[in-house]
């Protein structure tokens, strides 16, 4: 879910999605709702436009339920310091589980970050996961 | 009917427009419109083949608040020169007639000049923010030099605050 | 929720917004603007939309930075296009401190190469989710699996392959050598052949074709009207190519050419878009075969006198502007900046108006949006006043079902 991002992390979960990375290999799969996910990978600082959308897509997800920060702004504000209509981070919004850092984070960088989500998932004996963008 | 330089065309524009110093570089021309005239001036352009307005820059000076119409002339060799019309406002009266009747194209650039200065237009189709989210009080204009980026953020959060937990 | 409280008066308020926050088929495309069509049957009265979702306040953060910092935020406005808005801040920035003529071939070609090569990869986005959005998911694995090519030839010269941060006040950051040169020409070269593979396919495919020929058609009176920039325009008979009509130092001196149909429909915008990758693979190899010799910066003052320039560039998705001026400090007093998108939506509304549902999703697409497009859109029926909100992914598979049972009138 893209929360006021500037598409460049956006672009990078796509590129995960296609052949050359394949993140379906790893058993996550693109959902196209929140009630059938168990992931929400958020990119972005989140707008103030968009706050109330995040906490309310965050409700509609079962538990249990994992958001990644994908990205420096999701995670921490990035670049956008100074920008008045940015929360500075997914975390404000919603509590989050995993953080992937970069600008953007390659596609490799965001597999290895959901496939480590889902290891520790697993080891504390939660159902495999499906995930939802 | 085309004209061949900028400069030409400023030629044209006779008293409608008085030149401000000549940049260097030969494909941008900036002129000072006053506010009255800016219609006639578009006019003016629009009869040379001029109908492509890029956007309307905003901003705030000692003088009060300035516009900026970047329109694309067409001059010689197939190119487009950028003529910039400049309109001073005063600041306590921010207003100016919309340019949506002759370009109908500049309806979004005028609404976030409005949303970002507070600049009013006359007769605008649909004059209401572009930009700014729904928790934006009406007294914050963001550009303004009068109010800093940690106030406005300081002023959203208290918004959201109030709104979102009703 | 009755047709008059939604026509277009005021923002959505938050009670009216029913629909699920659904993702769609694939994160590029998330909400940025919020649609609201008035319909009658499938076709469509009137069109509004909510834009500010994506609207983070960078303008005024410019004004806090200095003119080295802004070179990393004036990047980051958008990711597709980020090489473009950096490229126009650099010109803008040089043309106030009076450098912009200064600036070494080297580092002119260096700027071009890098251009050009995002406009490959922009555009091969963009055709690969076009083909997605009408149901042709196995070109969108394609045609992206084919844009890891060009990213790897963007990581080769720059570092990355989002945010290139080439440019900076003055010149380019990186040189490139002759070995890296000697790399990429066959690499340009392999791009070159799938691209065309991808035309190919894409402009003969029945099934493709007949959900963009004479739909939501735009005319050249209209697109000048509407101040309407990019391929739709050349689509349209007209050449606004700012690579040709104000051009960035060094365009002057490369021989290419401008693709211009008159179609004005879908079809041709994609066509333009095809034509330009191919023209964009030319040009790269030619730039790296006649680099100049020379330095690739000059020296650049901290503090930049009073004045003020405006540059445009012609980015992947049309003609972006920016406008700096500057005030005797080491940062900007203001600094303005245009997307591409930001002037084709009214050209967009006006397509819309008249068109059938079933078309939207690809019509949308036709402008390349780079704050994306249809997250979700709420119908409201003109007779009953009725309304229902779809996401995204309900509205494409939803167009998908009618087209492939040949009849436009689907329930809702």
């Amino acid at each position: 879910m893209n929360c006021g991002s500037c598409n460049g992390c956006d672009i990078e979960i796509v590129a995960a999605l296609t052949p050359v990375y394949d993140i379906e290999r790893f058993g996550a799969v693109l959902q196209g709702t929140p009630r059938h996910c168990d992931v929400l990978l958020a990119t972005g600082p989140v707008s103030r436009q968009m706050e109330p959308r995040v906490k309310r897509l965050y409700d509609q997800m079962p538990d249990p339920k994992f958001v990644v920060a994908v990205g420096t702004c999701a995670s921490t504000g990035g670049v956008y310091q100074e920008c008045y209509n940015t929360l500075g981070g997914v975390d404000k919004a919603v509590p989050v589980a995993a953080y992937i850092p970069g600008c953007p984070p390659r596609p490799e960088a965001i597999i290895d970050g959901v496939v480590k989500l889902i290891t520790a998932a697993r080891q504390s004996a939660e159902p495999p996961a499906e995930e939802e963008t | 009917m085309e004209v061949k330089t900028l400069d030409e065309m400023i030629t044209k524009l006779g008293s409608l427009v008085s030149v401000t110093e000549p940049k260097n570089y030969p494909l941008d021309r900036y002129v000072d419109v006053s506010p009255d005239n800016l219609i006639p001036a578009v006019q003016k352009l629009k009869e040379h083949g001029v109908t492509h307005l890029s956007t309307i820059p905003a901003y705030e000076c000692d003088e009060g608040y300035r516009l900026l119409y970047i329109m694309s002339v067409p001059v010689k060799d197939g190119k487009w020169g950028k003529m910039t019309i400049v309109v001073t406002l005063d600041k306590n009266k921010p207003e100016i007639e919309s340019l949506t009747s002759e370009i109908p194209g500049a309806e979004y650039y005028e609404r976030e000049v409005f949303d970002m200065l507070g600049i009013t237009f006359h007769n605008h189709p649909d004059h209401r923010r572009l930009l700014s989210p729904d928790i934006m009080p009406d007294d914050v204009f963001p550009l303004r030099k009068d109010i800093t980026y940690q106030e406005i953020r300081d002023r959203l959060a208290a918004e959201a605050k109030v709104r979102y937990e009703e | 929720m009755t047709t008059e409280k939604m026509k277009g008066i005021g923002p959505i308020p938050e009670s009216c917004d029913y629909s699920i926050a659904v993702g769609p088929q694939h994160p590029t495309h998330k909400e940025p603007m919020r649609w609201i069509f008035h319909v009658k049957g499938e076709t469509i009265h009137e069109v509004d939309l909510r834009l500010g979702f994506n609207h983070r306040g960078i303008e005024k953060a410019f004004e806090s930075r200095t003119y080295n910092q802004n070179l990393y935020l004036a990047e980051r406005l958008c990711g597709i296009c980020s090489n473009a808005h950096q490229y126009c801040y650099v010109q803008a920035a040089e043309k106030c401190a009076n450098l912009y003529d200064e600036v070494t071939e080297r580092a002119q070609f260096i700027r071009i190469l890098l251009q050009e090569l995002e406009r490959i990869q922009s555009h091969q986005l963009w055709y690969g989710v076009l083909a997605h959005d009408t149901g042709y998911d196995t070109m969108f694995h394609i045609t992206w699996r084919d844009r890891e090519i060009v990213s790897d030839v963007l990581e080769l010269i720059s570092g990355n392959r989002v945010t290139y941060s080439m440019y900076t006040l003055g010149g380019v950051r990186r040189d490139i050598s002759k070995e890296q040169i000697d790399k990429i020409l066959p690499m340009v070269a392999e791009i070159k052949k799938r691209s065309l593979y991808h035309k190919h396919v894409l402009e003969s495919e029945k099934s493709f074709v007949v959900r963009q020929k004479d739909v939501a058609p735009l005319s050249a009176k209209d697109a000048l009207r509407f101040c309407a920039n990019g391929p739709v325009v050349r689509a349209a008979g007209i050449n606004n190519d700012i690579r040709k009509k104000d051009p960035p130092l060094g365009y002057d001196r490369i021989p290419f050419d401008i693709p211009i149909y008159n179609g004005c429909d879908i079809f041709d915008a994609m066509r333009v878009r095809m034509d330009e990758t191919l023209i964009a693979c030319d040009i790269s190899t030619y730039v790296l075969e006649n680099l100049p010799a020379g330095d690739i910066r000059i020296k650049f003052p901290k503090k930049i006198p009073p004045n003020e320039g405006i540059s445009r560039v012609e980015a992947p998705r049309g003609e972006d502007i920016h406008y700096v001026r500057s005030n005797g400090t080491n940062k900007p007093d203001r600094h303005k900046i245009r997307a591409p998108t930001t002037g084709n939506i009214l050209s967009l509304r006006h397509r819309l108006k008249g068109a059938q549902v079933a078309d939207i999703p690809p019509v949308i697409r036709v402008i390349d949006p780079c704050i994306g497009c249809c997250e979700r859109a709420t119908f409201i029926d003109v007779k009953s006043g009725k309304s229902k909100t779809l996401s995204n992914a309900h509205l494409i598979s939803r167009a998908n079902r009618a087209y492939r049972l040949k009849t436009k009138v689907l329930e809702f």
